[in-house]
């Protein structure tokens, strides 16, 4: 009764006192002098003070497992997350945009496919000209590739700067798994690399080169969703 | 006097089978608590039911039956994991069961949340696992497969579906697969015995590739791998057309192969061979960075 009243009668510091009572809850600042003054606004702090207090002895209780995944159920169906998706779903998801996705993609593909073939093939040339990115995260020398390579390795890299902070989460026989693999993986990007310079017309290395930016791509995605499963 | 000495000494024995009994029933009742939580349970399902299964850590084991029922069997290494069944429709025959592995309390460490699933399901299934750390084996089933795994070897056998198989770090073998197959690992090797599928892929970065078999007329395969050796074993009888090739590694071959439009030798170099042997039926497209392939009869 009280309270509703007050509702109605509230004067301006009783609306700075309530826009700002969420701060003075959390600790930041001492309690503000309104709440002195006010029987109502120091009513209404003290019993949310008292609310929290009490909250801070209440025991964490996990729901059980079937809540999650009603959660998840309910999320996935309402668009606010997605399943798991494979590296080249999410890397192609702009290209959704379009209504009939599969002729567009297939087109996409095989313009890039025939510059892939076509295409003189030298990395180190086409670095003079500085028309695409160089590779940084395998520290060779520099070499540049077509608009779609150069951005699948910078989104490794970035994929990679997100791995770094992530990976002391990891447990232990995780990270040595996903450690290994990219290991391997960034051998293969080394020698591939080392390989172009040498013959820059190699398509066979070029293309093992690009796999094993995909397959790191892969790798990092999958490090990244990680949550034991 | 006796019949009370015979009485005392009857009270004397009972006595004494009460206390062994008691340190009997104590480390009994001891193992009885830390023996791991078991749970078996039957679902009445539809023919060609979904079934997935999303495990932290352990093995799984699936074998298809001819039944419509699952028949699944867990056992979890610790009170603090445990399994959630969802089955879809609530009622009647279900077309879908998701089986979840959780963890109650997350400050359980991550080898203890470990879960062992044996289950039996419908032959026409379409299964989903994801298996982080352990082995994976499944056996008989026709329907779609899919596996995932981190380290885990798996094992897939008499599969009739389209299977795609995945382990960053695991070995993978498939055994006699009949529908379309997908098998990719990073540093696992990959196994093929007695393919009867007409499309194959098979890639791996350090692993080794082995194929062991014939190939389908009009079939596709596809192995890759980068530094690891590929070891192709088919019978005299079989017919392909052999595309090789390597950036730096080797390619041995043991059978006649000609050049397809003519009785020309087929075209080679020190790193490709290209060729084929017999009719050239099926199409058997082989690549390597650095490692070794041999190519050879059974």
């Amino acid at each position: 009764m009280i309270e509703d009243q007050h509702e109605e009668k509230l004067n301006p510091s009783c609306r700075e006192f309530q826009a700002s009572l969420e701060t003075y809850l959390e600790g930041e600042g001492g309690l503000p002098a309104h709440a002195g003054k006010c029987p109502a606004c120091g009513a209404l702090f003290a019993d949310l003070a008292l609310i929290r207090s009490a909250a801070e002895t209440w025991p964490l209780e996990s729901p059980a497992p079937r809540v999650w995944s009603n959660i998840r159920a309910r999320l996935e169906t309402e668009g606010f997350f997605r399943e798991k998706e494979g590296f080249w779903k999410r890397w192609m998801a702009p290209f959704r945009l379009f209504p009939s996705a599969a002729p567009i993609g297939a087109l996409v593909f095989l313009i890039v496919f025939a510059i892939f073939l076509f295409s003189p093939g030298d990395l180190y040339h086409q670095s003079k000209s500085g028309s695409a990115p160089a590779l940084v995260a395998t520290s060779v020398a520099p070499a540049t590739l077509t608009v779609v390579e150069a951005n699948l390795v910078r989104t490794v890299q970035e994929m990679e700067k997100s791995y770094k902070t992530r990976e002391a989460y990891l447990d232990p026989a995780a990270k040595q798994t996903y450690a290994r693999g990219l290991t391997s993986l960034d051998s293969s990007i080394r020698e591939c690399l080392a390989s172009l310079q040498a013959q820059p017309q190699n398509t066979l290395a070029r293309r093992y080169l690009m796999q094993a930016y995909s397959e790191k791509a892969d790798v990092l995605a999958s490090a990244l969703e990680y949550d034991g499963r | 006097m006796s019949a009370e000495l015979s009485q005392s000494s009857g009270a004397r024995k009972r006595s004494v089978m009460r206390g062994v009994g008691m340190f009997l029933l104590i480390p009994a009742g001891l193992l009885i608590a830390a023996t791991p939580p078991q749970v078996e349970k039957n679902i009445e399902t539809t023919a060609t039911p979904r079934i997935s299964i999303s495990n932290l850590s352990g093995k799984v084991i699936v074998k298809g039956w001819d039944r419509s029922q699952v028949h699944v069997n867990y056992t979890s290494s610790s009170p603090q994991v445990t399994v959630d069944t969802e089955e879809f429709p609530p009622q009647g025959p279900v077309d879908k069961v998701h089986f979840t592995t959780y963890i109650i309390d997350h400050s359980t460490p991550g080898e203890a949340a470990t879960v062992d699933y044996t289950l039996q399901i419908p032959a026409g299934s379409n299964l989903e696992i994801r298996n982080p750390q352990g082995l994976v084996q499944v056996e008989s089933v026709q329907g779609d497969t899919s596996v995932e795994s981190l380290g885990g070897n798996i094992s897939v056998a008499d599969a009739g579906g389209h299977l795609a198989v995945r382990s960053v770090g695991g070995n993978i073998e498939i055994i006699r697969p009949s529908g379309r197959v997908e098998a990719y690992s990073i540093n696992g090797s990959l196994h093929f015995v007695d393919p009867a599928t007409s499309r194959l892929h098979g890639t791996t970065t350090s692993g080794n590739i082995v194929y062991e078999g014939d190939f389908v007329p009009g079939g596709d395969y596809i192995l890759s791998d980068y530094s690891g050796n590929m070891d192709i074993v088919c019978p005299p009888t079989a017919s392909f057309e052999l595309n090789a090739k390597t950036v730096r590694g080797k390619v041995n071959n043991t059978f006649p192969l000609v050049s397809r439009h003519s009785s020309a030798p087929p075209i080679s170099s020190a790193n490709s061979l290209f060729g084929t042997y017999s009719t050239g039926k099926a199409t058997l497209e082989l690549t390597s960075f650095s490692g070794t392939i041999h190519i050879r009869q059974k």
